[in-house]
């Protein structure tokens, strides 16, 4: 069953098009990596289930088009993390997470009771509480991240959008937060879509590679279906190496025999 | 056990007194200070006189009561007016542009006014048959058409409208207003003196009227602030996370910029272009208090009133009988508090 259904989806901002005609659907309860190289239309591609770009062709989430939803409607099934998320200067860390509550919240009121314990219940479940107090602007990297995964918790919707977000953490980070990625995916019955650069992560954490190149969909399945050494080779260079570790694909570019001695 | 926020995200009710404190203390020391002083327990019986089923007795002449209630207390309470309104409007354009140099007349509403002001002066000032007074309606207008245009200029901009080309619509706006307002004002020199002295602001023409003429505007832009003030936390994220939490980003900023802009231009139209108000009340606020608009915009009400009536003391007793414009005052003590804050608080700027 699927959660999100992208059908012949097109992005153009002016100056041609940078998604062309995507079709592709990701499975209820699953995680579905987009990936390719810079400027392939991955983040334009996932901008469009937040409405956040204009797009021709139609995003279905369960069934409804997302143009036919209202904002708070669409932010109650979507969350959204954007490449670099905005952690305003001196802003709390529980206001932040707060922020989460606010499709649920009318205009002018303010947070109820029950929007406080949700909050506490994200903070709780990202290991956040002892930072609630704290500015959000002086956390590491990983903490951060883990703030922007609580506000998504906050807002209690089942499908997350995560465009490569964990694009600026070293490595042992990076696999902390896509470890809590997944497990808050089985914990909360979420679906998530995310843009993803590090292959070998995509090959680990996902359940389903869709690989882009130049706005179009190349191909979609699982991940040692399509992360081949040929496909690879192709849409990003032909330096990529493809190796097995204990069976898992670990994905690697290797410089070529000329430039290196 | 995890019942409600954790301390340092609270607007405190201590925070809410003192600065509840500080403004009925501006007023009570705004009304005694003058060239007749007055004392503070005449002040405060005289005014739990005037409230309705309350009859005290106090020791004051006829002369002192007419100087209180005509005089001194119009002024107060429009310093008041003007103050808690610039400071709103300062944080409000802080937190829709989210730019901590913004304040009220970043959009073209001080240089609107400025050459709506010089114009009635300079050509209205003879016509002794208008009905109403000109200046003040010229500054009005001329606020709302100054942000009216850099709005509009600002939404065609074809690359895209966000945040920085509507501020840059308004420096352009607020340039070509000037230069006008410059133009204009060098050709009729004679009146070059009053031009100035308004554009400086002063509370000296101050009586019931002008604060009649200025509160209205003023309770409702404060009020739409007021309630905007979580809307303006969720902006501060930037437009497209908050467009993905379910708010339209644009129709807030319009709603906010739209209602700040009335308020502002009523005030501007019965004080002049009282200047620093609207940058250091609010910054001042979030340093020694949250970077929550929650906290920021009502402390900032209650400290922007307090802070202009005591600015408007000094303006008026420091060269007695002179008066020294109230810009003059908010900028040389405001500037070096606002330097003591900055230097030895822990907080940041947004």
């Amino acid at each position: 069953m699927s959660r999100v259904r992208f059908d012949t989806v097109s992005v153009d901002y002016g100056s041609g098009p940078v998604v062309l005609d995507v079709s592709l659907d990701a499975v209820a309860g699953e995680w579905l990596a987009i990936v390719g190289p810079n400027g392939a239309g991955k983040s334009s591609l996932l901008r469009t289930v937040v409405d956040a770009v204009r797009f021709t062709g139609s995003v279905m989430v369960d069934g409804r088009s997302t143009t036919s939803m209202t904002d708070k409607e669409r932010a109650k099934s979507v969350a959204y993390v954007s490449q670099r998320p905005v952690y305003p200067e001196g802003m709390a860390v529980f206001d932040y997470v707060l922020l989460g509550r606010t499709p649920y919240m009318g205009t002018l009121a303010s947070e109820s009771a029950e929007d406080i314990a949700f909050v506490w219940e994200a903070l709780t479940a990202l290991r956040l509480e002892p930072f609630a107090g704290r500015n959000v602007a002086t956390l590491s990297g990983g903490e951060t991240q883990r703030v922007s995964l609580a506000r998504v918790i906050a807002q209690r919707a089942r499908i997350l959008v995560l465009d490569e977000a964990t694009a600026s953490l070293d490595v042992s980070a990076q696999h902390e937060v896509l470890e809590t990625i997944d497990a808050l995916r089985v914990s909360h019955d979420m679906t998530v879509i995310s843009a993803i650069h590090d292959l070998t992560a995509a090959a680990q954490f996902c359940d389903s590679v869709a690989i882009m190149e130049q706005g179009r969909l190349r191909s979609q399945g699982s991940p040692v279906d399509v992360l081949t050494e040929a496909v690879l080779q192709d849409v990003f260079d032909p330096s990529i190496r493809v190796l097995d570790v204990d069976g898992d694909p670990v994905i690697v570019s290797l410089r070529s025999e000329e430039t290196h001695r | 056990m995890n019942a409600g926020r954790p301390p340092d995200t609270r607007l405190h009710w201590w925070w809410v007194g003192v600065a509840a404190l500080a403004l009925v203390a501006a007023i009570i020391a705004g009304a005694m200070i003058g060239v007749v002083d007055l004392s503070p327990m005449d002040v405060v019986r005289s005014t739990l006189d005037k409230l309705p089923f309350v009859n005290i007795e106090t020791d004051m002449t006829v002369r002192e009561e007419a100087i209180l209630w005509q005089i001194r207390m119009p002024r107060v309470i429009l310093g008041v007016v003007v103050g808690s309104m610039l400071s709103a409007a300062g944080a409000a354009y802080q937190g829709v542009f989210r730019n901590p140099l913004a304040d009220p007349y970043l959009l073209g509403a001080g240089a609107g006014a400025g050459l709506g002001a010089t114009l009635a002066i300079v050509y209205g000032s003879n016509a002794a048959g208008w009905i109403i007074d000109p200046l003040p309606l010229a500054a009005f207008v001329g606020a709302i058409v100054g942000v009216a245009f850099a709005y509009l200029l600002g939404y065609t901009v074809r690359s895209g409208r966000t945040s920085v080309t509507l501020i840059l619509a308004g420096v352009a706006v607020a340039a070509f207003l000037t230069a006008l307002q410059t133009f204009i004002q060098q050709r009729e020199s004679e009146t070059l003196r009053e031009v100035y002295g308004w554009i400086l602001g002063s509370l000296n023409t101050a009586g019931w009227g002008e604060v009649r003429l200025a509160a209205p505007y003023v309770v409702v832009s404060l009020a739409v602030v007021f309630g905007g003030r979580r809307l303006l936390d969720v902006l501060s994220v930037g437009d497209t996370d908050a467009s993905t939490l379910g708010v339209r980003p644009g129709r807030i900023r319009l709603v906010i910029v739209v209602f700040a802009t009335l308020g502002t231009a009523a005030v501007v139209a019965v004080s002049g272009l009282i200047g620093f108000v609207g940058i250091i009340i609010p910054h001042t606020v979030r340093l020694l208090t949250s970077a929550s608009y929650r906290v920021i915009v009502p402390l900032s009400i209650l400290l922007g009133g307090a802070f202009l009536v005591v600015a408007d003391i000094i303006a008026r007793t420091a060269a007695a009988p002179a008066e020294i414009p109230i810009g003059v005052i908010t900028a040389i003590i405001g500037a070096p508090f606002f330097a003591i804050i900055l230097r030895t608080s822990k907080g940041v700027v947004s």
